[in-house]
Order: structure tokens, then C-alpha cells, then sequence
């Protein structure tokens, strides 16, 4: 019976009770209402959505800001190498690393620098104060 | 080369100090700023995570009330 319309040949219509009408009609305003309710919480929800992507990028500058003002910190202290650097090279010798040195430098930089991504600059940024903080201890 | 321990006394400029302390200075006031901004963050990803536990509570309720009408709706007592 569920569902299920009956016609008669003759085209006669058939007709089918509901019960409850009352409840089903309460449970249908209500269920209405509780939809509209929840579309209202997502304009609310998407605006501390957008609330939390502002912040998020003003965190973003914050922290920019905070990596600037190191970089000038550490520019202002003395370039001191306080680990003991014994090396020594005979002014020939060192030209010629210079000049080596230099050609594979300026092979190698260039098409790094196109490629690389934000987050490879800071992990390349990472891995050069691990240096330093390895070398300090 | 000259060799320098570990340890040996650094001296700065005193203006330059100065400019350090006030870099400093600067830096702490950028923390300060960004922890604040953390808390807020994390307000709103609670707010969020308040928003969403209320939807699927909300949701059962109007899967409850569905499954109502749908038992009311197609239990009929006469028909013709």
C-alpha cells in the first residue's frame, strides 16, 4: 500500500487517509524550520570563515614582519666568527677557487631561482640557521 | 687568518645598541601581536567547530522528524 496510487480502468480516482495530519504538518514546519535555521548558521559559519582567512594572512605579515626585523637585528650585531677557522690557502689557490667557484655559482643560481616556491626559501632559510646553530654549539 | 675562540668578548657601538634594543623592542611587540592573533584564530576555529557539532546535531533532529512523517505519512487507515 505504501506509496502506491490506484487508478481503476475507467480512470475513477482513489483517495488515501492520512493519519495524524496535525503531527505531520507540526513535524514538517518544524523540520522546515530547523533547515532554515542551519542556512542562516552557514552565513554565519562563512563569515568567521572569512573573519579567520583575514587573520590568518594577518598573521602571515606579522610574521613577515618579525623574520624583517631579525634580519636587521642580526645585520646590526658584528659579523664575528666565533668558531675557530684554521684554513689556509696560498693567495693562488684562492683566486682560483674564486674563479671556479663563481662560474658554477652563476650555472647553477639562475634556474633554481626561477623555480623555487615560498616554502622552499624558508626551508632553505631553516637549514642555514640549523648550520649556524649546529656550529655555535 | 686570525683565529677567534668561542667566547671572545664582542663589543657594539653604543648607538648601535641602542638601534638593537629598539629592533628588540620592535620584535616583542611583533610576538605580542601574533600570539593575539593566534588566540583569535583559535577562537574562531572553536566557533567553527561550535558551528558544526550544532548542524549535525540539527541534521539528526531533521532526519528524526523525516523519518516520522514518513512512517505517519505512509501508514494509511482507510482507503478509497
Amino acid at each position: 500500500m505504501r506509496g502506491e496510487i490506484l487508478k481503476e480502468p475507467n480512470k475513477d480516482l482513489f483517495y488515501i487517509e492520512v493519519k495524524q495530519t496535525p503531527e505531520i504538518r507540526k513535524n514538517m514546519l518544524e523540520t522546515l524550520k530547523s533547515i532554515l535555521e542551519i542556512l542562516q548558521r552557514f552565513e554565519r559559519f562563512k563569515g568567521i570563515r572569512s573573519r579567520k582567512l583575514e587573520n590568518i594572512q594577518k598573521l602571515r605579515g606579522l610574521l613577515r614582519d618579525a623574520n624583517r626585523l631579525m634580519g636587521g637585528l642580526k645585520l646590526k650585531l658584528p659579523k664575528t666568527n666565533l668558531r675557530a677557522v684554521v684554513l689556509k690557502e696560498t693567495p693562488k689557490q684562492a683566486k682560483k677557487k674564486q674563479k671556479k667557484g663563481k662560474k658554477e655559482k652563476t650555472v647553477e643560481q639562475k634556474p633554481a631561482k626561477k623555480d623555487r616556491t615560498e616554502l622552499e626559501r624558508l626551508e632553505d632559510e631553516l637549514n642555514a640557521i640549523e648550520g649556524k646553530l649546529k656550529n655555535l654549539s | 687568518m686570525k683565529e677567534q675562540r668561542s667566547g671572545a668578548p664582542v663589543f657594539v657601538k653604543v648607538d648601535e645598541y641602542r638601534e638593537i634594543l629598539d629592533v628588540l623592542e620592535m620584535v616583542k611587540a611583533k610576538i605580542k601581536e601574533v600570539r593575539e592573533t593566534l588566540g583569535t584564530i583559535n577562537g574562531m576555529r572553536n566557533e567553527e567547530d561550535a558551528e558544526l557539532t550544532m548542524w549535525n546535531n540539527t541534521i539528526n533532529d531533521i532526519e528524526k522528524k523525516i523519518e516520522g512523517i514518513d512512517r505517519l505519512m505512509f501508514e494509511p487507515e482507510h482507503a478509497w
